[in-house]
Parts: C-alpha cells; structure tokens; sequence
C-alpha cells in the first residue's frame, strides 16, 4: 500500500513513482528481449545437470560472497563497508541490477567495472536464480551502532513524510510502508547497510545511476539530510529476521 | 594443405612501401582497380532449410556474433569498437538491411569478402576481418553462411567509420600487404593425416580462426606462419590468448584430448577454465561443436607442433628471482588466499583448476594471470555447465606487492617456471 504523505500530493507522486518506475523498466526490458534474441542464434542444447541446492549455490557464488558475504549478509567492517546486503532483496530488483551492470548502466568507483566483468556472461537463467538465491537468504544483522537520536529523527521524518517543499516523495510510498521492497523492482532499504545507501545517493547525484526520481531526490537534499536518512534506514530491521547479540 | 610462407622481416620493406606510396599521393585510386581472382561456381544445396541450418552452425562456430554484434544491440548489426595498434575498427552491420546492412550483397559478393577480402565495390577489407582464415573454407560452407545471415532481422544501424592511424587509413595499401602475406586458399586436405584431422584443421584454420587471437602478429598485423599458435600478439578487451602449441610449459602439450575436449564444450577442465574472451567464445561458438566436429577440433589441436612463447613483458629480459624470504611471505599469502580452491599442492580442487602446466600460469607474459587474480570471475555458462563456479576478484582485496607475489609464486612453484612477476605489472592491468 501507499502511504499518502500529505493532502493532494500523494496521488501526484504515486503517478509520477508508476511513471518513474516503468520508465527505469524500459531498458531493462529491452536489454532483457536483446539477451533473449542474441542468446537465440543457436538452438540450445536441452541441459541435463540439476538445480543447485542452497549449499552448491553458496559454492558456486564464492566470487560475490567476497564481498557480499556468502549469505548476501553485505560488508559493513572491511574496505569501508560500501558492499550492499543482497539478503532479502526482492529477486526481481536483484535481476534488474545485474543487468544493468553488464549494460554499463551503473558506472564508477572500480567494483562496478568488476561487476560489470563478474556477471556479463550469465545465462539470464543463472542470473534468475542468483536473486533468488539472495532473496532467500535470512542471515543474522550486525548490531545497531549507537546512533544520535537527532539524526535518527530527522532522517525518520524524510524517510515517512518526504520534503513536500522540495517535493521529495516519501520513501515508503515507493519502498513499502515497511521498507521492505516490492516484488518487481523496487530494492528494500530497512537494514540495508548506512554507508553503501550514502554512497548510491551520491552515485545518482552524479550520474552514476540512472533514476530521474532518485537524482531529484538527491539534488533535492543536504549532505546532513542524505546522511540522515541512510542511517535511520539503517537502523531498521524487518519483521522476524534474527539480530546479532551485541 | 597450403602452407603460408614465412616473411618475418619484410614488415619494414611493406612500411617503406607504405610510406612512399602515401607520399606520391597516387596510390589508392590505382591500386583498388585490382582484377578479382576467380572464383569457383557454387554447388547447389541439398535442401535449403538443411543449408540455413548449417549456416546457423558454422556462424556461430566462427563466433561472427563477437565482433559483429555491440553489447545490447541487435545480433550482427555491427558497431563493437575494436581497438588495434593501427587505430579502432569498426565491424559492419551484417544484417539484410539494404541502406546499412549487407541487404544489397549478392552471394558472389559474400563469397567474394571471405574468401578473397574484396568488398562488393572492389576495395580491400582489412585483416582485421579475418579473411586470410576464411578463405580456407569451402564455396558451400561460405553460401551456408550467407544464407543464415539472410534470415536474421535486418536492423538499420548506419556502419561507424573506422578510426584508423596513417598509413593504415590508406585502404588502398591493403594491395601490398596482400601481395606480401596473402595466399588465397582453400586448403586441399592432407592425405597423410586421418579424415578427422583435416576436418579439424579445416575448422580450426578456417572457420573458427582460431589463430586470430592464439598465433603472434608482425607489426603489420599478418600472421607469422613459423610460428602458428604460439599465443597472441593482439589484446582483446586486455586479454593476451595464450600459446595453444604441444609446448609442454607454456603451451598445453600436457593436457590429455578429454582435458582438451572438456574444455571446448563445457568451458571447463581440470587443467584450465575457459576465462577472458575465451569464455564467450566457448559459451557462443565451440560448446556448440558437433561431437564428431569436437572430436576433429580435438585431433588436430593436439598435433600442432611445440612453439615457444615469442612474446613476453620487459621484465622477460631479466633473469630476477625472489628473495628467500620474498618467497616465505608469497607462500603464506598463497596459502591464505588461494589454496582453499587450488591447493597448497597447486593440483586445484574439482571443480578449480590445476595450476601446475597451466599455460595461463606459466605464459611468458602474466598478462592474462595478472588479470585472472585481479577480476575473478565465473567459468563459462554452457549446456554442460549451466551453473558455473565462480573465483572471486582479488582487486579489492590484494594490494600490488601482494598480488604480483602470489602471481609469481604460482610460476615458480610446482614443477612451474616463468618470468617473474614485478608490482608495477599489476599496478598497470588495474
């Protein structure tokens, strides 16, 4: 459901995320039929080896657990901490963005050249059941750091209630009333590591994402703000997912 | 089977030849007029859905796809940047399109460009198609070919022109080059060898030209012929294709025929993955052999004489070896970093591979090592190996000095010996 976040402006921006939504989608689908047709030139040949289970996935995935860990848990102590959470993403966001890696449609910073290297060869069948893989996966969450209660506040109210002035949307009217994520594309943000969501804030600021919605957003607010609201997000925990004992 | 003949050292005479003629300013006019060689009539297809089938195999055994076709776009509407030390090529549209594909083409004039490098208008295409591979194969394998392009959609993408550096950018000079390295085939079977080996080298030197990547250059981009399949001179996207020769070291004279077979259709073997451009390769074009075709591919792979590597980094000339304490410190990384999957022994654990005699190991050049460690990556995906293990990217996680350490570790480890691998060749290939 959509939280309407304040009077006449939440059917707007409930057109305009649709709008923004299926405008990101477009060139995944158009990579998506390309891959299709170019993969078509020679008939396959019908494949005999099973499925991996969870444990051959976990073997097989060793290149992403590098950085990722091998739950998809994210990487919060080495290098800066700027290595996203893949657990419990929804499989469909998790696809779109492999995609775009291979498709030079996230650029930058040194990991994205590595990405773009690491998933360029996947079948989109494989490709398919890595986000599941992902989306499946409950592993523990870090313990909350201490956090200022000020900055928690005032990322709470940006993240719940947006910036009307500055017509910044509410997060939770696109990322669900739970932060969650949705099924399709939409990525979840509760628990999602503090420095990465800093970091991809200042990716679409620049350019380095592609989301008219998220630079608006981004140009939109202060350095302070930007800062608020990845650690408020991070300072979330969904529902029934276990916590590391501090 | 035509033999090409050796002409290492006449690059200079072609470069004067080249210099001049650019010079006098007369040239490309005259030399396009060149008369085309003829040709021999077509034979007739037995049946045309079996001829745009065969059509549809033998263009993806030669991978045309890979050069032809940009990332994202339409299959074989051109475009792919590729750079050379002559400047950047830019593959054509292939598809029936009539303003900006080859939709005006004849068969004759298909045949014509494989077989002979002749453009329907009768300038030369460059070596950079491979045409002095193609030219071995048969008239009917050439119609099959243009038959499946055909039948793929035809997509308007105007042909980016090619950015190519004087005198190279002189078409016309092509004339020269010809004359000095070009021997028309087709290559008659050699009735010394069974029917499987002339079957694979027919593939292997003409259709799949593999030598395009894995035999040296000279500097004007011909194949130097003494030395077939010593490894390559040309990078494609940074990768170096290494010596696939019977050179136990440096070439893959150890691996069995299965370890060879393996390779080709799965991207996988125990003695060495499919990585690099290689791994699209083996993922569009090689998996797709026939078993019959494979095993021909296999045969004549395995015969191919013993070459040394001819090309190596500077830090080649240099006899350096590491410190004992250098060496102490390399194996615990190695230990630390790597052995999980190959092994303090270096055999590799199934499914990683063995790095004793691997020839990306154990290259002159550490090249395609160097970057193997820095990028990771994931084995081919083939029918055969639809879910494929993956090595992580060490890039972000290994500093120059420890990289280059554990690169060169592996060379000198193991029965294994190469040049020693130096910080600054990382710091480069990052």
């Amino acid at each position: 459901m959509f939280k309407l976040t304040w009077p006449g402006a939440g059917v707007e921006w409930c057109v305009r995320g649709v709008v923004a939504v299926c405008a990101e989608l477009i060139p995944t689908v158009i990579v998506a039929a390309l891959a299709c047709g170019s993969s078509a030139a020679l008939a396959q040949t019908p494949t005999t080896a099973p499925v991996p289970d969870r444990q051959g996935m976990q073997d097989r995935l060793a290149a992403c657990a590098f950085c990722h860990g091998e739950q998809g848990e994210g990487d919060l102590d080495r290098r800066g901490g700027v290595y996203p959470r893949l657990a419990g993403q929804p499989a469909g966001y998790l696809e779109q963005q492999m995609r775009q890696f291979v498709a030079d449609q996230r650029t930058g910073i040194p990991p994205v050249a590595l990405m773009r290297n690491l998933l360029r060869d996947l079948s989109p069948d494989y490709t398919q059941k890595i986000a599941q893989f992902y989306q499946d996966e409950t592993p523990t969450y870090p313990p909350l750091r201490k956090y200022d209660p000020v900055q928690l506040q005032l990322g709470r109210s940006l993240v719940d209630d947006g910036l009307p002035a500055k017509q910044v949307p509410a997060c939770t009217s696109c990322h669900g009333a739970n932060l969650e994520g949705r099924a399709l594309t939409t990525a979840a943000l509760a628990g999602q590591n503090e420095r990465y969501l800093t970091v991809q804030l200042m990716h679409w600021l620049q350019g380095q994402r592609h989301s008219e919605l998220h630079q608006h957003i981004a140009r939109a607010l202060t350095q302070q703000q930007i800062e608020a609201v990845s650690a408020y997000l991070s300072s979330l925990r969904p529902a029934n997912t276990p916590e590391a004992s501090k | 089977m035509t033999r090409f003949k050796s002409r290492r050292g006449w690059w200079w005479a072609a470069l004067v030849g080249a210099v001049a003629t650019g010079l006098a300013g007369t040239g490309a006019a005259a030399l396009a007029l060149a008369a085309p060689p003829p040709t021999p009539a077509s034979t007739p297809a037995s049946s045309q859905s079996g001829t745009l089938e065969r059509g549809r195999y033998l263009t993806a055994i030669g991978d045309c796809a890979a050069c032809h076709t940009q990332a994202g776009r339409p299959a074989f509407s051109g475009g792919r940047p590729l750079p050379t030390p002559y400047g950047v090529f830019y593959p054509p549209n292939l598809t029936p399109d009539r303003a900006t594909g080859i939709g005006n083409w004849s068969e004759q004039d298909f045949y014509r460009a494989l077989h002979d490098g002749i453009r329907p208008d009768g300038t030369y295409l460059y070596p950079a198609f491979p045409f002095p591979s193609f030219t071995h194969m048969t008239r009917a394998d050439v119609d099959a070919i243009w038959a499946y392009l055909r039948s793929v959609p035809a997509v308007a993408r105007p042909n980016t022109p090619n950015q190519l550096n004087w005198p190279y950018s002189t078409r016309g000079l092509m004339k020269i080059w010809r004359t000095l390295y070009f021997n028309p085939g087709p290559t008659q079977p050699d009735p010394k060898q069974s029917a499987a080996w002339n079957r694979g080298a027919y593939l292997v030197r003409g259709v799949a030209h593999c030598g395009a990547c894995h035999s040296p250059r000279n500097r004007l981009g011909a194949l130097i012929a003494s030395n077939e399949f010593a490894g390559g001179t040309i990078t494609i996207d940074g990768w170096r294709a290494p010596n696939i020769s019977q050179n136990p070291q440096r070439g893959i004279g150890n691996w069995a025929a299965a370890d060879v077979r393996d390779f080709l259709h799965t991207g996988h073997s125990q003695k060495g993955d499919a990585i690099g451009p290689m791994r699209e390769v083996v993922q569009s074009g090689l998996q797709h052999l026939s078993p019959a075709d494979l095993d021909a591919v296999v045969t004549y792979v395995k015969s191919v004489p013993s070459q040394p590597d001819i090309v190596g980094d500077a830090v080649t000339r240099f006899n350096l070896i590491m410190s004992p304490e250098g060496r102490e410190h390399a194996r615990k990384l190695y230990h630390t970093e790597c052995a999980g999957c190959h092994g303090d022994d270096g055999r590799g654990k199934p499914p990683y591979p063995d790095l004793r005699g691997n020839p990306v190991v154990q290259s002159l050049d550490a090249n395609d090592l160097i970057l193997q460690i820095l990028n990771g990556g994931f084995q081919a995906t083939t029918a055969a190996n639809p879910y494929p293990h993956s090595m992580p990217p060490f890039a972000e996680r290994l500093n120059d000095d420890e990289i280059a350490r554990i690169a060169d570790y592996v060379r000198h480890s193991w029965g294994n010996n190469a040049p020693m691998v130096i910080p600054p060749q990382v710091a480069a290939r990052r």
